[in-house]
């Protein structure tokens, strides 16, 4: 678990990567203004913020792969006697470990602070979670569709995107807002259906099949994601 | 454009349709299983040998069909997909529609499976005709090995005939004229006795002949000891090739008159018995090499045995890594050799039984004619 160790550790050494992993969720959950009726936020409101967090803080997980595209450490990882799976594998999961820590983190804020029920609370971490995984598995793939190596030219194009598919999603605003189809273009990404899926939660109150089946879209995102972007480019 | 290309893009094009046509009915369940077809489609993408999967994509289609009612025109994909990669037992989905009867789903159907298949038999086409394409490169630079190893031994051949030649000139010198000039210088020293009583300018002039006899004696020697090869030919040559042989101990037996064996046979033989070494060296881990060299007025016939096969070939993992397995071809060191062999108008073959032997057979009638 080498590979895991040092992706961790140079994953959570950014100050950014903190901020967005630590400080910013736990702000959201304890910052009270948020959770009031007609609060500060839009779309979901604290939900739709914390998933934009959520996406940021993977994509800058998940960038140990093009800082070793970049600086070609790549090259001698390749020559070890280290499998191509194992080495994303391992880096996937350094991305994911600090997430759902967050993730389990927002809900029992969630529980305690705001009265959650358990079934909200194990919603949002549910969504949370699988959104997490289908963030960073969506930042691999980015990489390696990326075709510089260019850290900072990758990250403005990831940052584009992350607008774009929060706008589309229906993060900024409810996607009703869009003209006619416009409003189902946000569904090639995943945080459509993590909006879905919160947005079911929050109306009836508990985990319905249709809550399952938007998760369901988001891992099979993953999937995707996972099968595209798991070697392609990254040699 | 490749077939493979035209494949993908009928996908992408054909999961643009299914999502427009999503964007319409906004049901989550189509979206769930084109969503699940893309992902079946990227998983074929990745690992291509995985074709079988093409029957998951079917019967998900076919159970969510059954579960919540959705047009079967989605089995357009899976279909399409099993007809390229030639899973055509795909086909029996299509029983399926006898208890659903629609003509127009069937045309579209036939049609993506048509379109399928013909794009399959485009690419496996392609493919034969890559591999085609492979097996020539490969038999050319097999070729151009070969001339390559041709032409190193022609040369050695020379070298050697060179050398052979050198040596027997030096021993004809040596053993002929060598010692009938030995023998003069001896009697004519002898001979200096009896004219002690002669004019001394006639000593004088003997003595001095003498001494340029002397040094002419001295001389046929060194150029003698310069014409005789430093490197070992013939059957020495053999004896030190196995003599050097680091694995394991090899014993080197004779029989026959080995003088009679030209010199580019030599050189054949030779390469025979390095190749033969070298694997033994490399894949057999014997415990004993057995080299027999037989010279008899008709053929020569060099044999090299050794228990690798029979020491380590009951288990399967060991049987991977034997040099040449029954019903195997050899492999390019022996091959080499036996097109050498071939061109002498002999013969190698390789005999795996309880134990592995290389055996070379090189006529000697046809070297006398050639």
């Amino acid at each position: 678990m080498t590979i895991f160790r040092y992706a961790l550790l140079r994953g959570i050494r950014s100050p950014l990567s903190l901020i967005c992993n630590c400080i910013l969720p736990i702000f959201i959950v304890v910052f009270p203004p948020f959770w009031r009726e007609n609060g500060i936020g839009f779309g979901l409101g604290p939900f739709s913020l914390l998933m934009m967090v959520v996406m940021s803080g993977a994509y800058l997980m998940s960038q140990s792969i093009l800082v070793d595209k970049s600086d070609g450490a790549i090259v001698r990882i390749m020559a070890a006697p280290i499998t191509l799976r194992r080495y994303f594998a391992e880096n996937v999961l350094s991305s994911m470990v600090p997430l759902v820590i967050q993730s389990m983190l927002v809900s029992v804020l969630g529980f305690i602070l705001h009265d959650w029920t358990a079934a909200l609370s194990f919603a949002v971490f549910l969504c949370y979670t699988v959104l997490t995984i289908a963030s960073i598995t969506m930042s691999f793939a980015w990489h390696s569709l990326f075709l510089s190596n260019d850290k900072e030219s990758s990250g403005a194009g990831f940052v584009t995107l992350l607008l774009l598919v929060a706008m589309v999603g229906g993060l900024t605003f409810p996607v009703e807002a869009f003209p006619g189809p416009l409003e189902y273009v946000g569904a090639i990404f995943p945080p459509y259906w993590a909006v879905r899926a919160m947005t079911n939660v929050l109306d009836v109150g508990y985990i319905s099949g249709n809550f399952g089946l938007d998760i369901g879209v988001m891992l099979l995102f993953s999937v995707a994601y996972l099968l595209y972007g798991g070697s392609r480019k990254i040699q | 454009m490749k077939p493979s290309v035209c494949f993908y893009i009928s996908h992408v094009v054909g999961f643009s349709l299914m999502f427009s046509l999503w964007i319409q009915s906004g049901e989550a369940t189509g979206f769930f299983l084109s969503l699940f077809l893309v992902v079946m489609t990227l998983f074929r993408f990745r690992l291509p040998n995985w074709k079988m999967t093409v029957f998951v994509d079917i019967a998900s289609c076919l159970l969510l069909a059954f579960l919540w009612d959705m047009p079967l025109y989605i089995l357009v994909f899976p279909l399409f997909s099993a007809m390229y990669f030639g899973v055509y037992w795909a086909l029996l989905a299509m029983i399926y529609l006898v208890f659903d009867f629609q003509p127009l789903l069937i045309v579209v159907l036939l049609l993506s499976c048509l379109s399928g298949f013909f794009l399959g038999r485009w690419e496996m086409e392609r493919q034969e005709r890559w591999q085609l394409r492979d097996q020539s490169a490969n038999k050319y630079y097999e070729l151009e090995n070969l001339q390559n190893d041709l032409t190193i031994a022609l040369e050695q051949v020379e070298r050697m005939t060179v050398v052979a030649e050198r040596t027997r000139i030096a021993r004809d010198i040596h053993d002929n004229a060598g010692h009938e000039i030995i023998a003069s210088y001896i009697s004519l020293q002898t001979i200096r006795n009896l004219l002690e009583h002669e004019d001394a300018e006639v000593l004088e002039l003997y003595d001095s002949a003498l001494e340029r006899l002397d040094a002419g004696v001295d001389k046929i020697r060194e150029s003698v000891h310069n014409f005789s090869a430093v490197t070992a030919l013939g059957v020495d040559a053999l004896a030190e090739i196995c003599q050097r042989f680091p694995a394991c101990k090899v014993n080197f037996h004779v029989h026959g008159d080995t003088l009679k064996i030209p010199i580019y046979v030599w050189n054949v033989l030779e390469a025979c018995l390095n190749e033969s070494l070298t694997n033994v060296g490399k894949h057999a881990q014997a415990t004993y090499v057995k080299v027999d060299l037989d010279a008899t007025p008709h053929i020569v016939r060099l044999c090299v045995e050794n228990d690798g096969v029979s020491g380590f070939s009951d288990t399967s993992e060991n049987k991977k890594e034997l040099p040449i397995r029954r019903g195997e071809t050899l492999g390019n060191g022996l091959r080499n050799i036996r097109y050498r062999v071939s061109a002498t108008g002999g013969n190698l073959s390789v005999d795996v039984g309880n134990t592995f032997r290389v055996i070379c057979v090189i006529p000697m009638k046809s070297m006398e004619v050639g």
